[in-house]
């Protein structure tokens, strides 16, 4: 006899999320990760939108990751209409992700995970025995908060990062006051970083492709071409030759697989796994003194590769600003001319690779949008992680299956909102 | 005296409005001092209770699912805040132009068409913060005024009103096309204050005049877009109905 085990509307992840299990001779037969966020169709609302319009609109597919949705979208405008920015700019445009990825890993590092390992349910209940932790967490959060704002306009949503450049360009004393906020961000993210960094997570290994943009020297979040663990690399505007999209009728969001089917990871953990050399000073030498090593096949792994990059970014925040202090960006946005044209830019999320890609007709209306979200590009994997992991689990006997189960969801970060999109055609 | 029991829902959302609420950190916590926070599946908490003294609802109603949660919420609830556009006018600012009977029907789940709809098209809706996303000090600002039994009001004033004490220069001056003059404040102009146009998303001022300000971009050249025309289809020319 089948039984069907539903974790229903799975908590502290962002967007609504159903994992249902069958579970058939003590083996688990099927998983199916159930996106049920209501369709938000953006692609479909790009249609016939100036192409000025499109970032404004774009960032709204997730509150949590709004910054990079931004930046994405008028990177593959710019490749659209062949605008190619000056290196200050471009430093400026990585700030705005680093700022995002800050806000989103320590939201979901702590307020999200630390609770499971903690035996807790919220963070709330962690206040009592953890104020000054949690204090320290929301000073962090400020601090990323603050570092985007400066750069971006305002945290959430940011508004600055516009085709050709920004709107306006932050003073040189922001950008000092920025310096000062990354540098106290790199000293106060020390300790959390560190109690992530020693949780015992639950013993699981499965080997994957991990997917992410790989670097000469950095870990890429803007540019570069897509490495394939084992299999080699892929330029940007490739990227349909190389993963597809399955629809599944239980669930609103796009699954992608690799162009052979197989099932693929991305996000943190997939970064380390393939650019775990260019991971700064402090963050090797932290990962050292916790025997952490890379590349790794546990998923439970991308909350501490999460946890290296609160480092790594904060020092990459750093380098960038001093950068920019020593030669300030000139102007704030360069001319350009509208045409036709077709554009890809692939870049790292918080949560792992996504793709925004636009066509433009002569008058710079959209005329076909696509984007791919670092969630629905994990959901095959997740099942196929909650496959092997329940089985386990069924054979050990453990009591508290589904806790377990939603540790192993929430180690993925998974973000429902922006993978609900499901419409026919492509 | 009992603390007022408190939820927080989403429907179907970008969850930014959530994470403006939580951006305001330590605010927050000393919020949470004064009530009791029952209900919050973002943070995990989920305590049993019957009666919520304030429900807090992010989101549209894209679900037959959702509409019966909402409708669930409601009749739990003393006060229903819906927040963010997205609640408040089912993401409208998104959906401007968008025409949802050109969407294919084949949806999944069993849906059988698609809809974004607004809580107060089910529900009845007590207070608004509007935005997309939320300003924080905004919903600080309903939450004190609620806990002390006032009426909250969002900003009766339009976007340039805060925009000209920030002293910013006018975009439409620039042939920009601002939407400010029609569009509901009380978020600091925070876009025409970074120098981007305001694309409207805290939905339309209290005395909002269309026909003025399609009168202003034609004026200085500007292009009126498809949707300023539709909008005064839907809401006439001068002052909202
Ligand atoms: S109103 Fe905007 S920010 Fe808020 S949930 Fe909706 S889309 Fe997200
Ligand atoms: S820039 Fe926009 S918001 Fe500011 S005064 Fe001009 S029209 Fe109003
Ligand atoms: S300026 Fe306009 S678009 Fe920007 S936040 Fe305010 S109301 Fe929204």
């Amino acid at each position: 006899m089948a039984k069907e085990v539903v974790l229903e509307k799975v908590a502290r992840i962002e967007g609504l999320l159903n994992l249902a299990v069958v579970i058939r001779e003590g083996r688990v037969a099927e998983a199916r990760a159930e996106a049920l966020e209501g369709t938000r169709l953006l692609e479909r609302i790009l249609l016939g939108r100036d192409y000025e319009e499109v970032p404004d609109l774009a960032s709204r597919m997730c509150g949590v990751c709004q910054a990079i949705h931004r930046v994405t979208s008028v990177q593959a405008l710019e490749r659209a209409l062949g605008v190619e920015l000056p290196e200050q700019l471009e430093l400026l445009r990585e700030l705005v992700a680093i700022g995002g990825h800050l806000q989103s890993h320590i939201l979901h590092l702590y307020f999200f995970v630390l609770p499971d390992f903690m035996g807790r349910s919220s963070v709330f209940e962690l206040l009592p025995s953890h104020e000054p932790l949690i204090r320290r967490v929301l000073r962090l959060k400020r601090i990323a908060n603050a570092i985007t704002e400066i750069v971006g306009g305002r945290a959430v949503h940011p508004v600055t990062p516009v085709v050709g450049g920004f709107t306006s360009l932050p003073s040189r004393l922001k950008l000092e006051r920025a310096l000062a906020l990354a540098k106290a961000f790199r000293d106060l993210v020390e300790e959390p970083v560190r109690l992530i960094l020693s949780l015992e997570a639950p013993e699981f290994e499965r080997r994957t492709a991990y997917v992410s943009l790989r670097g000469d020297g950095e870990i890429p979040l803007l540019k570069g071409p897509v490495a394939v663990s084992g299999r080699g690399e892929f330029q940007p505007h490739e990227y349909e030759r190389h993963i597809r999209y399955v629809t599944e009728s239980y669930s609103m969001a796009r699954h992608y697989t690799l162009s052979d089917g197989s099932e693929y990871m991305v996000g943190a953990l997939a970064r380390l796994n393939n650019n775990y050399h260019n991971l700064s000073d402090g963050a090797r030498e932290m990962a050292a003194s916790f025997s952490v090593k890379f590349p790794s096949y546990s998923p439970f792994d991308n909350n501490r590769a999460q946890a290296l990059e609160l480092v790594h970014f904060a020092e990459r925040a750093i380098e960038i600003l001093d950068a920019l202090l020593e030669s300030p960006p000139g102007r704030a946005r360069i001319g350009f001319e509208v045409h036709e044209g077709e554009g890809v830019a692939v870049t790292e999320a918080p949560r792992g690779l996504l793709i925004h890609h636009y066509r433009l007709d002569a008058r710079g209306r959209v005329t076909l949008a696509n984007i791919v979200t670092p969630t629905a590009q994990n959901y095959k994997n997740l099942e196929a992680d909650a496959r092997e992991f329940v089985t386990v689990l069924l054979k050990q006997g453990v009591e508290d299956l589904e806790r377990k189960t939603e540790m192993l969801i929430r180690a993925y970060d998974p973000c429902v909102s922006c993978s609900a999109r499901f419409f026919r055609e492509h | 005296m009992e603390k007022p029991k408190v939820g927080i829902f989403s429907m179907s959302s970008c969850e930014g409005c959530l994470v403006q609420v939580l951006n305001l950190e330590d605010k927050i916590l000393e919020m949470m001092r004064s009530v009791e926070l029952v209900d919050c599946r973002l943070l995990g908490v989920k305590k049993s209770y019957d009666r919520l003294d304030i429900a807090i609802v992010e989101g549209a109603v894209m679900s037959d699912e959702e509409e019966r949660e909402l409708r669930e919420i409601r009749e739990r609830s003393k006060i229903l805040v819906a927040l963010g556009d997205c609640a408040c006018h089912g993401g409208r600012f998104l959906f401007k132009d968008f025409k949802f009977d050109s969407v294919p029907v084949d949806l999944p789940r069993g849906l059988k068409s698609f809809r974004a709809d607004p809580l107060d098209k089910y529900v009845k809706v007590d207070y608004y913060v509007y935005g997309c996303p939320i300003d924080g000090d905004d919903f600080l600002r309903l939450f004190k005024e609620l806990l002390m039994g006032k009426e909250y009001r969002p900003a009766p004033f339009n976007v340039c009103a805060e925009c000209v004490l920030k002293d910013n220069e006018c975009l439409l001056d620039k042939g920009i096309p601002c939407l400010g003059p029609i569009t509901r404040g009380g978020c600091g102009a925070v876009c025409p204050t970074s120098g981007r146009r305001c694309i409207g998303c805290r939905g339309l001022a209290e005395d909002a005049n269309v026909d003025s300000l399609i009168e202003i971009f034609t004026k200085r050249g500007i292009e009126v877009p498809e949707y300023l025309w539709e909008l005064k289809k839907q809401v006439g020319g001068g002052r909202r109905g």
